[in-house]
């Protein structure tokens, strides 16, 4: 067992991990979602196989995929069309898609199955139930998917670098939980141990939508090429992942829900903390640590964009790889936190963010146990403690959000934008204040920071000694940004330090940051609000996950 | 049409806020809706009648958050609320703020509120109300979560009205310049 130094090294602080930048520059982790639930799968042994998988040559039918877990037992329902190339789109306005799915509580009757296939197909104008936990749909990427039907059915594998380039052979584009469309509510299972963590059914139903995308395209090809078909190498399967893309309805979701965000990030900074405390490092943790560096440099390999933001991205992460790998190299590194210090002092936000990754992935016997403290009761610090007085709100907006005190907000690049809902299928989309007519007042509240400023200016108009509940009663307006400080105050991790409308902001910081915590590597963005990700590649399949430790994440070492 | 609470919390809460109520008062709106369908209280229809009057000082939203931003100590007697039902939530709100016992009177019906839960001692959900803080023991049926159940067909209809104002209307520009616009996902 390690020893701790007696002083514990602080958790970093909210106003360097909170920064967009840096939310955007976040790597996968043991604590991301994913990993938790792998976990779980591995510990208790969980027994899941095809319990019906009623598809044709073309790929049109259904499967069932049923996972038993000790206590319960949870069935992915996949439905496989045949969808014309011009409908394929991975927008939400998206109307049909290669493959829809639900994940079932518990196993499904054949009346279920026909209930669910008049409505599964339709997602968003079909209905499900609270025997239903999530809704989800895939496309193919269709240029891998035809390339690896194609050699299978001929007989051979396809080609390598091909796999590397896509990574997967469908991307979901929309995964729902949590009570949409009818199905079950989170506080249904949320006293079930699995399902504890956040984000667990969804991830279940990635997975397992991982494992059926797989049987398919071998189904598919063998009904093309009859005998002289073969199936995928296990070690080639082994790296297919499940791909997903992502638009802006993942940024409201991280400012909708501050007390879980901060319970994220709190998780994260504890876990990085740890390691940065301890005090023993010696030569086998110098060369653990360096192996570890090397597999994070070989998935560097496989991490593909066409986007300018990103490719810059990747090019300092290359110089930081090669900077890491040589500091390494140049003798012992006194400490876990001599190696975070000298990261943070000499690698970009990207690389510093590798290392807290990496340094957290080096020692699961002090962090793997805080993926129980991520989940958030968000009810229990709704209400609003009116007895505080206006003097006091005024001196938590300084300390939160002093930082933007000097913003004129009548300067339109610091209010330039406006989250909003289309009434086309209810699509989060991001306008342009000055220049749309009339998008203002759709606005979503997703701009805290402008909007405690405002109270803010309400407030220097009030008597410093009232109360917060007596402004509320004839300022209803501001009761929402009220809250948020009340939150924030309590929450140190609760609040974006930025401003989420200003003309510079990009959403796929908060895009990726959401991803990181689910697991999610190879973040591809294609726009400046859009992303593509891959998830769970390398993961072991079901019936190797009892003998394979939780090591999969980065690409293993050549022997 | 059998919503999830979620569903129920969501709808609500944009309702309000297509019918002007502001943010923060929306939140509590889409909360104390859930809750009270939850435990077995028709409250989409009261809602739906709340929202098409109007925003008046008589708002049960309005007057309950009042009471839980500052607890009172005494009995509050107020004769003309609309939808006085709601404000059973913002009671038993109240009741673990307090860690006591709220009675909640509209017309002849009798609530108790407790921090350990909601006692039904006479139903009802229309009349005058008082509210009565430290009000001793409880008494009457505890009321307890319910099973999904159709919601009323007008009233929802209504929401969704209320709903939609906070939709932006559908047009080229917008669909443009929406997430994943101008890509082909064909590759």
């Amino acid at each position: 067992m390690q020893e701790l130094h007696p002083k514990k090294v602080p958790l970093r602080s909210p106003s360097q991990v909170m920064k967009l930048s840096r939310m955007g520059s976040a790597h996968a982790h043991r604590l991301s979602f994913m990993r938790i639930l792998m976990r779980r799968m591995q510990r208790e042994n969980w027994r899941i196989e095809a319990t019906e998988f009623v598809i044709d040559g073309n790929g049109v039918g259904h499967a069932v995929y049923t996972a038993r877990t000790p206590y319960r037992t949870y069935s992915l329902v996949a439905f496989s069309h045949d969808l014309p190339a011009e409908l394929r789109s991975d927008r939400v306005i998206a109307e049909a898609w290669d493959c829809t799915f639900t994940l079932f509580d518990g196993i499904p009757t054949p009346e279920d199955v026909k209930r669910l296939s008049q409505n599964v197909p339709h997602q968003e104008a079909g209905r499900i139930s609270k025997s239903e936990l999530t809704l989800s749909r895939a496309n193919r990427s269709v240029r891998l998917w035809a390339h690896v039907v194609e050699r299978l059915a001929n007989g051979l594998q396809p080609d390598p670098q091909m796999i590397n380039d896509v990574g997967y052979l469908m991307r979901t584009t929309a995964v729902y939980g949590s009570g949409k469309f009818g199905a079950a509510d989170r506080q249904d299972i949320a006293d079930r141990a699995e399902f504890a963590a956040p984000f667990q059914s969804e991830m279940l139903s990635v997975y397992l939508t991982r494992t059926f995308v797989m049987d398919l395209v071998e189904h598919i090809a063998r009904a093309k090429g009859g005998k002289k078909a073969v199936v995928l190498d296990p070690v080639m399967r082994r790296q297919f992942g499940i791909g997903n893309s992502t638009g802006l309805g993942m940024a409201p979701f991280i400012l909708n829900h501050p007390i879980l965000l901060n319970n994220w990030v709190a998780s994260k900074e504890e876990a990085l903390s740890r390691v940065r405390t301890l005090s023993k490092f010696n030569t086998t943790d110098q060369q653990r640590f360096t192996n570890l560096v090397i597999r994070a440099d070989l998935n560097w390999q496989l991490w593909h964009s066409e986007h300018p933001l990103q490719l810059e991205k990747l090019a300092a992460l290359r110089m930081d790889l090669d900077a890491l790998q040589d500091f390494l190299a140049s003798g012992p590194a006194v400490s876990w936190d001599a190696i975070y210090c000298w990261a943070e002092d000499n690698l970009s936000e990207e690389g510093c963010e590798l290392v807290v990754s990496l340094l957290i992935e080096s020692h699961p016997e002090f962090v793997d146990e805080l993926s129980d403290c991520m989940s958030a009761d968000e009810t229990l610090d709704f209400r609003i403690r009116g007895e505080v007085k206006v003097g006091d709100v005024l001196a938590q907006i300084e300390q939160i959000y002093g930082w933007a005190k000097n913003l004129n907000w009548e300067e339109e690049n610091h209010n330039a934008r406006v989250w909003y809902v289309s009434e086309e299928k209810l699509e989060p989309r991001l306008g342009e204040r000055f220049q749309e007519d009339e998008i203002a007042q759709y606005e979503q509240p997703l701009s805290p920071l402008r909007d405690v400023y405002r109270l803010a200016a309400c407030l220097e108009n009030e008597d410093e000694n009232g109360t917060i509940a007596e402004v509320l009663v004839t300022h209803p307006e501001h009761r929402y940004a009220a809250r948020r400080v009340q939150i924030a105050a309590k929450y140190p991790y609760a609040e974006i330090r930025d401003n989420t409308i200003c003309a510079d902001m990009l959403p796929i910081d908060m895009l990726r940051f959401k991803l990181s915590f689910f697991g999610a590597k190879h973040f591809d963005p294609r726009s400046d609000r859009w992303v593509r990700i891959n998830m769970f590649a390398g993961a072991p399949y079901p019936q190797d996950l009892v003998d394979t430790a939780d090591d999969w994440f980065f690409p293993t070492l050549p022997s | 049409m059998i919503p999830s609470l979620s569903e129920i919390f969501t709808t609500a809460r944009k309702a309000a806020k297509g019918a002007n109520y502001s943010w923060g008062l929306a939140d509590e709106v889409g909360r104390a809706t859930a809750w009270l369908w939850e435990h077995g209280i028709d409250s989409i229809t009261p809602l739906a009648v709340l929202l098409d009057y109007g925003t008046p000082n008589s708002c049960p939203v309005r007057i309950g958050t009042r009471l839980c931003d500052t607890p009172p100590n005494s009995v509050q007697s107020t004769e003309n609320v609309h939808s006085p039902i709601f404000l059973l939530f913002f009671a038993a709100e109240l009741g673990k703020i307090t860690e006591n016992t709220v009675k909640l009177t509209i017309g002849k019906a009798v609530y108790f509120a407790t921090p350990k839960g909601t006692f039904v001692s006479r139903s009802g959900v229309d009349g005058a109300v008082t509210i009565t803080c430290r009000a001793g023991a409880p008494s009457g049926i505890r009321l307890s979560p319910q099973p999904r159940r159709t919601a009323p067909k007008a009233a929802w209809k209504r929401l969704e009205y209320w709903e939609h104002k906070t939709y932006a209307p559908a047009s080229e520009a917008s669909r443009l310049a929406g997430a994943g616009a101008g890509l082909s996902d064909n590759d």
